[in-house]
């Protein structure tokens, strides 16, 4: 059963415009932070550990995901990471062209669960998994304690 | 349908802003009621996650995104939304879960990080609106409180103090309530009537304040409880109910809350109790402003249409009186983190059955209680009765 | 036991410590756009309100007459029937007197809202809308009030349309 009556001239029906406003502001959380001081303060890379099953995350996260017990060590990351997969990105968010593709990948560092999805500062002829690449920190007076403090990943 | 009880809760402290993210939140209220439980998370076979609008967050897919910090990840897990009426609505998606016989152990894990919506969380409310009908009207949410509050306030003839009684008796009550944001030992009826007028009737101190806050509850099987001998801190789920009315709350008397009087029969009805007022001992009815609190009562039956008031007036729902009444201090003293209320509505009926509420213990033995919360535009109501 | 907790989990945070900095956050806004459909029912309402006329369905399941209009009854839940003209006129169900506009800032004079049940559809079928020429000591529940349309030119199919409900004047019933 449907409706018993219904408009046949598109023209008839009206559309009500709108937007959806807000503004946010994240706080980086209690474990977040601890890396985005370190990260600003000291250009390093901290991830935390679990005391029960000895998994270490990066980034930290405040509980261990699989004990659901508080991770309480802090562990710097090595000096280099792997690329894990990359991706050369040729449209802007909106769908815009881009100027020149943007490469970003995920790189995972030995010994810690999870990594990071950020740029991957390579030729995109040159982009692929497996390439060794250490984080390339922005000078200390630019760095505010978030994410972007790190440029990208580079060889 | 087995038997399924509550035997370990948790919350956070209810504040304007915490610093943890929602998933720290959550994992700090999860923890500690798996702590209090002493039960461990490979032992839980469901987790249930309650939490409004991702509007409030900013996170989108919030289910989602919280799912690892409510103790998820590679579990049964959902997400479920009411509204105000989260913080009952997602026990009892717990209890659907035990009953059924499809998990032993459920953890139900509700959090709100409201802070993080600038420069309040009143912007993104404006979103419940109709967007052709309320909208382009640039509506307060507030004004559809003061519109409620008036249109029960005129039907019974219901004078302002005894509406504005409700808000020093549960900002008192909160002062035994460790997590507390508005406590206040000294508020005076003089402070209320006299405070900043809103949208008439509505004044600042009948309001709730937004607040950050996380809460967790661990539900067990008869099985389980026995096993494990938890009796001692065991409270049970006797009755559950849940009803939604339209939202063209503008068709509506608003006088009267049907949708939570469905509910409630629904849950009194599996409780078998047919003379509420008797048979229950206490109540945690949902007071996001303080009119609610009597509107609620009514609702659920336990006190005559119009006749709320009259209860608060003579210090019957006072913690020490005949049939208290939001003795956690309730949204109006402890905070409303709206889903994250699970902690003073499900979780005080647990503490107070368990002898666990501390200085807000009510000093008549208790038994049955019944809790209730309330969201979206006026239409959902979700009950809940336990007991020991 | 619970009861014997003394620290509760949580940092409380205030406004000054984000905004100087002194913990790390991120800030970030959604630009997020809509074009709502307004359907079948919304569509023809808002046509007959660029005309100046107010328009509800009826059912003839329970037979009520449903205003705003809607092409399913969710009583009966089933479609609605016919289209049928309402008044202009009404009685005010509630209202409030809000001394905060829109974006909860303080206002010295306060806004009159509230909502008015209109006159030819089912009883308590209503409409939220602004009160104007009437002071707040005037506005009452039970108040008999009817619509201030703007002029046709300007209006463009939308509840803004009419302006507000001011008291319903004598020999106007």
């Amino acid at each position: 059963m449907t409706f018993l009556e219904r408009t046949t001239d598109v023209r008839r029906f009206r559309h009500w415009p709108g937007h959806i406003e807000a503004d946010y502001i994240y706080t980086s959380g209690i474990a977040g932070e601890t890396f985005f001081r370190e990260l600003r303060e000291n250009g390093r890379i901290l991830g935390a550990r679990c005391p029960q099953c000895g998994t270490q995350w990066l980034p930290p996260k405040l509980f261990c995901e699989t004990c659901f017990r508080e991770t309480t060590d802090w562990v710097e990351a090595p000096a280099t990471g792997q690329v894990e997969a990359v991706s050369v990105v040729h449209v802007d968010a909106k769908g815009k062209p881009l100027d020149s593709p943007e490469v970003w990948a995920l790189i995972r560092f030995a010994g810690f669960k999870g990594g990071f999805v950020h740029r991957l500062l390579v030729d995109p002829r040159k982009a692929r998994a497996g390439l060794r690449v250490h984080p390339i920190v922005k000078p200390r007076s630019e760095r505010v304690g978030a994410i972007t403090d790190i440029v990208g990943f580079g060889p | 349908m087995r038997k399924v009880a509550v035997v370990g809760a948790g919350m956070t402290l209810f504040r304007r802003r915490l610093q943890e993210t929602g998933k720290e939140l959550s994992f700090e209220a999860a923890r500690m009621a798996l702590d209090q439980a002493g039960i461990e998370i490979n032992e839980v076979d469901a987790v249930i996650h309650g939490t409004a609008p991702d509007a409030f967050d900013g996170v989108h897919m919030k289910g989602e995104y919280l799912a690892d910090g409510s103790g998820g990840a590679r579990k049964r897990y959902m997400r479920v939304f009411t509204g105000g009426g989260t913080g009952v609505f997602s026990a009892i998606a717990g209890w659907w879960h035990v009953a059924s016989g499809l998990a032993d152990v459920a953890l139900v894990v509700n959090e709100e990080k409201m802070s993080s919506c600038q420069p309040h969380p009143q912007s993104v409310f404006a979103y419940i609106w109709d967007p052709i009908l309320d909208r382009p009207l640039k509506p307060n949410l507030v004004w559809i409180f003061a519109m409620e509050m008036n249109r029960y306030m005129t039907v019974h003839k219901i004078p302002y103090e005894d509406i504005a009684r409700v808000a020093v008796k549960n900002k008192r009550n909160a002062v035994g309530h460790p997590c507390a944001q508005l406590a206040d030992a000294n508020i005076t009826l003089d402070d209320v009537v006299n405070s900043e007028m809103m949208a008439w009737p509505v004044r600042r101190l009948d309001i709730s304040p937004p607040s950050d806050g996380a809460a967790a509850v661990v539900l067990a099987s008869e099985d389980v409880v026995r096993k494990r001998k938890m009796k001692e801190h065991a409270a049970w789920i006797k009755g559950v109910g849940w009803c939604i009315d339209s939202t063209m709350w503008t068709d509506r008397d608003l006088y009267f809350p049907e949708y939570v009087a469905r509910a409630a029969n629904m849950a009194y009805r599996q409780a078998k109790i047919d003379d509420p007022r008797k048979q229950i001992d206490f109540a945690e009815p949902y007071d996001p402003f303080d009119y609610k609190e009597l509107h609620h009562l009514e609702g659920l039956g336990l006190a005559d249409k119009g006749k709320a008031g009259l209860m608060t007036r003579e210090g019957v729902t006072e913690r020490d009186g005949d049939f208290p009444v939001c003795p956690s201090g309730g949204l109006m003293g402890v905070g409303n983190p709206i889903a994250a209320t699970l902690g003073i509505k499900i979780g005080e009926l647990y503490w107070q059955l368990t002898g666990q509420s501390g200085k807000r213990q009510i000093p008549n033995e208790v038994r049955t209680g019944v809790c209730q919360a309330w969201g979206d535009l006026m239409q959902f109501g979700s009950v809940m009765v336990m007991g020991t | 036991m619970t009861s014997r907790i003394t620290k509760w989990p949580g940092v409380e945070l205030g406004r000054k410590e984000i905004e100087t900095g002194k913990v790390t956050s991120v800030r970030y806004r959604p630009d997020a756009k809509f074009a709502w459909s307004a359907g079948e029912a919304m569509s023809r309402f808002l046509a007959e309100l660029q005309e100046g006329r107010m328009i509800a369905r009826t059912c003839n399941g329970c037979e009520r007459v449903l205003f705003p209009p809607r092409m399913f009854c969710e009583e009966c839940f089933r479609p609605t029937d016919a289209w049928v003209y309402v008044r202009d006129t009404g009685t005010i169900e509630t209202y409030s007197i809000s001394y905060l506009d829109t974006d909860a800032r303080r206002i010295t004079e306060p806004i009159l809202v509230g909502v008015v049940s209109v006159d030819g559809a089912s009883p308590k079928m209503g409409v939220m809308h602004y009160f104007g020429e009437m002071t707040k000591d005037e506005v009452r529940i039970g108040m008999r009030v009817k619509a201030k349309w703007k002029p046709r030119e300007e209006r463009v199919g939308s509840v803004l349309d009419i302006e507000y409900f001011r008291p319903l004047r004598e020999g106007e019933g």
